[in-house]
């Protein structure tokens, strides 16, 4: 099957198809989203609209080694809350947190009936890597979700690009796109519709990305672009939190996961000078338990005063333990294994290196998103949010997003119920419309045949933002005036994207990911101009407001576009403190 | 990080449909050359080196190679499938060999 | 009539095979659509002076076949007809596009020849045959007595004389090609073959010697319809023939022409040099020959002519035949290998002795040809049905055979058609819906276009044409297709149950196919009383194509030290493609375990028939002691 070839919208065949419920990405919350509107009433037609493949899609493609948050026996959801809050500098939504904590334990059991292997000791307990953690053997486990997604009868549309929701009114009424590999344009119709596209990778310019062969060299899924956000952006759903980016301690130059390490193996962050960096220079908050953002900034911070580089001291680690570790590692991120054996690094002599990853917007980590209600709506009627793409509810990771697929699902098939939303009539404009937008690069690349590569583009805004909305090379430090530059160039990128062009359907594909990141961005860059505070030095570190002040911003920042007018509005939530 | 095909061991999946490599890249990566009906990664620098393609190839035909920029030396990482567990062999510097199998499904 | 059999099948060809199995189908009641592609039945067979080995005329035999067919109501007949096309329609059905063309003569035809007599087209297509007219009859015996026009030589409508002669009005030179599509539930190929084209012998001179002629032209010499009228003289001179060269293997046994022998030729020649002791006194008959084929009872009638019309024989091929336009004679040079002389002879007639070639079939639908490019099915299991399930070959489009094998190869045909309209649907693999990605690889490895990709893509066993090798089960990447009673449950149980043991014994999973390694296997266990076969873990399986890559990476990853698989011969495997596919799939994870680092030599490929109970315990103890060598595997 050869690559397609660029066409005129109008000459773009249409499909329209209807369903009960739409899942717009079929990673981990989709697939549990599914599965679940399933479980509660096996006659609903789910329909999963994913850009890629379900078996390898997402987060989980190369696999996971771990989840995170499992409630042990003495641990509670009200305990787990509670530990979430500290982690998050006492900001969460603990409505949101609390419900999702509910459903953890289940969610990770069914994982297991249907084949993920869970590491256990003798008594078949499972094997604990921290307080919440436990060890699994995950390089299949999307996989196996997804054959039970095929098992339980959804529909599944693999390799249909999401461009943006159907609206009837004010009410989000299904989502558009494109199929890669028909070179169709798919028009979905929905009762309900469920957002679970994952959070947003390459907005910022990676370290890594010096050339050749590494532009995708960064810790999150990088074809997880933010395309759920810049939907909802776009439909002026109310988002939340935007500012509290996820900006991790991660292996320096592969950017893989280091709390496979530093919890699993308890292996500490060390300075160049060989001092524990948590014990020694962070004790007052808490040291090895200090809060995420504090971990996460401070071998930065060692960097900064001179003391850099860092590692994750791996040397009193026995060669069984080092051999767990690699398979630690080859469930989740396997090449990190090859990238060790082309250092010719032992670890067991050398520690292995750490650095700051580039920022990330990711729902599953921190608390952006969409902001939504406990039965997981968001502010549109009609669009349910879960997984990375929903606000909130910071540290759920794997299990919890998992969970929230599930009160999502839950959530939605209880608005087929009570609303009984109708189909209406298709509003014929709005696909037409939404097809100009869309395939402009291909009228460009047709009529023009010259013009922005979405590669060139794409470096362009991750340049921008890392200098001016920081970035990693600037230690994730901004202040007022930088903010306001990357405010009036995102502009301009804005209004270059009728530039783009696109040689095939992939090459559209990344044309409009690349206009995607732009709306995020811009709102991200509102979301950190706003607060104005330093919450969480190692996220979101406003140079020109180096303090936290509780009094002002002990609450959520959230922000809507106008459909009309495009203009983006801030505004707070107060934060609501139910677990003591 | 480019998966690299062997051409002489590709065999484009034999099908009329995607060949498993294209079908399941999360990344939209791998194509099939029009002519030779061969796999190959059309924009390598994409590439999340997830290592899908690696294990889902049933010829044993892509690999999976680090960019200079990561790692001075040509090693090498390999999976073998079964089909109820994964082996992986780590080649490395004077032909040090790791090897690592488990089961990674239960059902 | 009360149908035995339900269905329709297509006979294509209506020569001796055809018409037999067209024929014997009806009479088994079934529905019969027999396609002839000339304007007449009876094929070669009936063009013949006599056939052996009862020296019948060809009317014998023929007539009676097509007295009987013509009086099955449930027989269609279609002359001047070809099939273009047969796609497989559903589970069981082919469809098949008949292309009919014009015969221009109507049945009212009466056979008075006033039309032929009117036709100004005329050709001569050889020096030994009458002239030819574009609108003519069915010659001396041929099924139905009808005219009809060759429209390669038809003036056309211009010219129209043969419509003004006709006293039927039975000629219409307006009848045009028609196409049709049908359904039937099985076909037979009973299309024949070419005879080898004796001009491509270029030392013999056919085409350009005035003389030399071939077997099959010679037995027109015999017939009313021949060259002269049925007697046997020199079609140039109109002399009794006097000398009669017979050369054997023409274009036979030859690397630069058919290599094989198609067996019949011999025979043939001595029936004519029969013939031709027997209607002229002073004939003088020699035959040069590199061996005289005649096996079985055929020897006998080898005696005979030898005995009583003392022929020459000569062995050895001739180099050259010249020709003397002056006295019409052809001179043969060849050196006679018993004496080691060259000898010269002078002959008025060179009759060469051609074989077979290869069916010119068209390639529809994958049917594939054996070595020598005919359509054998696997012999001797299943000497007719060819790889595409519903397709039965019969007659020389399988091998170059003659009448009597010809019937017999129709009627093995008959019964396996018959069989498979009568069979319950056996054992076939099920698909699990929630792995398979549709990607295709079952429906192009499946030796039987048994696997068919459904409106949903899934692809799904034609319960009637699956025959349960499990090539599907041994190629499916994703592991989603598993043949009952067997899968990759066993083979994780077994490499559970060699973990779970632990310890350094060596261990072997040792696949065998169920069609010759298991038996051989059982005499082996019987011989040895598990002497040497020590941590062997056998499992059979229906084809070794069933043994899927995965599979052997599973036991090797487990620890098991080697896995050797035992299939057929690639050119004796039942299912055709099973040790070849077994061998590409080893070969590829032999280069990725050598990437590895894990020597190759721990998976083997070896091939035993059913006796070869020795090979195969040989081949396991090699396979032992080179495992041995190697120690013990690394992944243990």
């Amino acid at each position: 099957m050869g690559k397609l070839i660029p066409v005129y919208p109008q000459d773009v065949e249409d499909v329209f198809m209807e369903t009960d419920l739409l899942i717009i990405g079929a990673g981990n919350a989709g697939c549990y989203a599914a599965i679940e509107a399933k479980r509660q009433n096996p006659d609903l037609k789910v329909t999963l609209m994913e850009k890629a493949h379900i078996d390898r899609s997402g987060c989980l493609a190369g696999g996971m080694d771990a989840i995170n948050t499992y409630i042990k026996k003495g641990e509670t959801a009200e305990s787990l809350t509670r530990w979430s809050r500290d982690q998050a500098g006492g900001l969460l939504r603990e409505d949101l947190y609390l419900t999702m904590a509910e459903e953890l334990n289940k969610a990770i059991e069914d994982w297991e009936e249907w084949g993920l292997p869970i590491k256990k000791d003798e008594n078949g307990e499972y094997i604990a890597r921290g307080r919440w953690d436990i060890a699994i053997l995950g390089s299949e486990m999307k996989v196996i979700l997804a054959e039970k997604v095929r098992e339980y009868g959804c529909e599944i549309l693999n390799r249909v690009v999401a461009t943006n929701f159907l609206m009837d009114g004010d009410r989000v009424a299904g989502a558009m796109g494109f199929h890669l590999r028909e070179g169709k344009f798919y028009i979905i119709k929905a009762r309900a519709t469920i957002v679970a596209t994952g959070g947003a990778g390459g907005l910022y310019k990676p370290y890594t990305n010096d050339g050749n062969d590494c532009h995708h060299q960064i810790w999150y899924c990088p074809f997880n672009v933010g395309t759920g956000y810049a939907m909802g952006i776009r439909a002026g759903a109310e988002m939340t939190t935007f500012e509290m980016r996820w900006c991790a301690v991660r292996t320096k130059d592969f950017n893989g996961p280091i709390d496979t390490i530093s919890v699993g193996y308890n292996a500490a962050m060390i300075n160049a000078r060989g001092e524990k960096i948590l014990a020694e220079r962070y004790a007052h908050l808490g040291g090895d338990k200090a809060p995420r953002f504090i971990r996460a900034n401070a071998p930065m911070e060692e960097w900064l005063a001179g003391r850099g580089p860092c590692y994750v001291d791996t040397t009193h680690m026995t060669p069984e333990q080092i051999k767990d570790l690699k398979t630690d590692y080859l469930n989740e991120r396997p090449t990190f294994v090859l990238f060790l054996a082309a250092r010719n690094q032992d670890i067991s002599k050398e520690p292995i290196e750490i650095y700051g990853s580039d920022p990330y917007i990711v729902g599953g980590h921190t608390a952006s998103g969409y902001w939504i209600d406990v039965k997981r709506a968001t502010t549109v009627p009609g669009l349910f949010a879960c997984g990375d793409v929903a606000g909130g509810t910071p540290n759920k990771f794997v299990g919890g997003c998992a969970a929230e697929g599930v009160l999502a699902a839950r959530g939605a098939v209880e608005y087929l119920q009570n609303s009984g939303a109708g189909q209406n009539s298709l509003n014929k404009d709005q696909v037409n419309q939404e097809k100009i937008r869309v395939f402009r690069p291909f009228e460009r690349q047709l009529n023009v045949g010259d013009g922005i590569s979405p590669w060139e583009m794409e470096e362009r805004l991750q340049r921008l933002m890392d200098e001016y909305a920081g970035g990693v090379h600037q230690f994730y430090r901004m202040n007022r005036e930088r903010l306001e530059y990357a405010l009036k160039n995102i502009a301009m990128l804005k209004d270059q994207a009728k530039y783009l062009v696109a040689k095939d359907w992939h090459e559209l594909m990344k044309c409009n990911e690349v206009i995607d990141m732009l709306d995020v961005a811009e709102v991200l860059v509102h979301h950190l101009l706003y607060r104005e505070e330093t919450r969480w030095p190692g996220w979101q570190n406003r140079v020109d407001f180096p303090e936290r002040n509780d009094e002002k911003f002990n609450c959520f920042v959230n922000s809507r576009r106008d459909p009309q007018t495009g203009r983006v509005e801030m505004f707070t939530r107060p934060y609501e403190k139910i677990v003591s | 990080m480019p998966p690299k095909v062997d051409p002489h061991k590709c065999d484009g999946c034999k099908g009329e449909k995607e060949a498993i490599c294209m079908a399941i890249c999360p990344g939209d990566l791998m194509y099939l050359n029009e002519d030779t009906l061969k796999a190959y990664c059309r924009s390598p620098r994409d590439c999340w080196d997830c290592m899908s393609c690696v294990k889902a190839c049933p010829q044993g035909a892509i690999e999976t190679r680090l960019p200079y920029q990561l790692g001075y030396y040509p090693a090498k990482l390999i999976p073998l499938m079964g089909s109820k567990r994964v082996s992986w062999t780590c080649i490395g510097q004077d032909d040090k060999v790791e090897r690592f199998s488990y089961k990674n499904r239960n059902d | 009539m009360k149908m035995l059999a339900k269905g329709r099948i297509l006979v294509v060809g209506g020569g001796i095979a055809g018409l037999t199995a067209a024929e014997r189908l009806a009479r088994a009641g079934a529905g019969v659509v027999l396609v002839e592609k000339s304007p007449y039945l009876g094929g070669r067979v009936a063009r013949l002076h006599r056939y052996y080995p009862r020296m019948c005329p060809p009317r014998c035999g023929l007539e009676v076949l097509i007295n009987n067919i013509r009086g099955f109501p449930h027989v269609e007949t279609h002359l001047l007809t070809e099939v273009i096309d047969v796609k497989k329609a559903s589970s069981g059905i082919h469809t098949v596009t008949l292309l009919k063309k014009p015969r221009r003569v109507m049945d009212t035809c009466t056979a008075c020849g006033l039309c032929e007599t009117a036709c100004p087209a005329e050709k001569k297509t050889s020096f030994c045959s009458q002239a030819i007219k574009a609108i003519r009859g069915p010659g001396d015996w041929a099924h139905p007595a009808t005219f009809w026009v060759d429209e390669g030589m038809c003036r056309g409508r211009d010219c129209s004389l043969c419509v003004q002669a006709c006293p039927e009005q039975a000629v219409d030179l307006s009848q045009q090609p028609e196409e049709t599509d049908l359904d039937v539930q099985g076909i037979i190929i009973a299309t024949g073959t070419e005879l080898y084209d004796a001009s491509l012998i270029k030392e013999y001179g056919y085409g350009r010697l005035p003389g030399v002629i071939t077997a099959m032209e010679l037995e027109s010499f015999f017939r009313p319809d021949g060259p002269a009228g049925g007697l046997p003289v020199h079609p140039a001179t109109g002399e009794p023939l006097r000398r009669v060269a017979f050369i054997q293997c023409a274009g036979s046994r030859n690397a630069n022409h058919l290599p094989y022998c198609s067996g019949y030729c011999c025979t043939v020649t001595l029936k004519q040099v029969e013939y031709l002791h027997q209607s002229l006194k002073d004939v003088q008959t020699w035959i040069f020959y590199q061996d005289i084929r005649t096996p079985g009872n055929r020897e006998e009638y080898y005696r005979h002519v030898r005995e009583e019309y003392r022929p020459v024989f000569i062995r050895g091929l001739p180099s050259s035949i010249k020709y003397r336009p002056e006295t019409g004679e052809l001179t043969v040079k060849c050196v006679d290998t018993l004496s080691r002389k060259e000898v010269r002879g002078r002959f008025d007639l060179v009759v060469l002795a051609t074989g077979m070639a290869p069916p010119a079939l068209p390639e529809f639908y994958g049917i594939e040809r054996d070595g020598s490019g005919f359509f054998s099915g696997h012999i001797p299991c299943e000497p007719t049905e060819l790889r595409r399930p519903g397709i039965w070959a019969a007659g020389s489009v399988q091998s170059p055979m003659d009448a009597e094998e010809s019937v017999k190869s129709a009627l093995a045909a008959v019964a396996q058609c018959l069989v498979k309209l009568r069979q319950q649907p056996a054992a076939f693999p099920a698909l699990d819906q929630r792995k398979c990605d549709r990607c295709g690889r079952c429906v192009k490895e499946c030796p039987y276009g048994a696997c068919i990709p459904g409106s949903d893509g899934y692809p799904a066993a034609d319960p009637g044409d699956c025959r349960g090798c499990g090539i599907c089960q041994g190629g499916c990447p994703l592991l989603c297709i598993n043949l009952p009673g067997y899968g990759s449950k066993k083979i994780e149980e077994v490499v559970d149950k060699v973990l779970t043991r632990g310890g350094p014994e060596m261990a072997i999973l040792l696949f065998l196919c169920g069609n010759d390694a298991y038996p051989a296997w059982n005499s082996l266990i019987k011989q040895q009383k598990g002497k040497g076969l020590e941590g062997i873990m056998p499992m059979v399986v229906p084809c070794i194509g069933a043994v899927n890559a995965a599979w052997v990476s599973e036991a090797l990853i487990g620890g098991l030290d080697g896995v050797m698989l035992a299939g057929c011969r690639p050119d004796q495997c039942h299912h055709a493609a099973g040790t070849s596919l077994a061998a590409t799939r080893l070969d590829n994870l032999k280069e990725t375990l050598t990437r590895m680092r894990l020597e190759p030599e721990r998976v083997s490929l070896t091939q035993v028939t059913i006796d070869d109970s020795l090979k195969l315990f040989k081949e396991i103890q090699n396979f032992k002691s080179s495992l041995e060598k190697l120690g013990p595997n690394p992944f243990k």
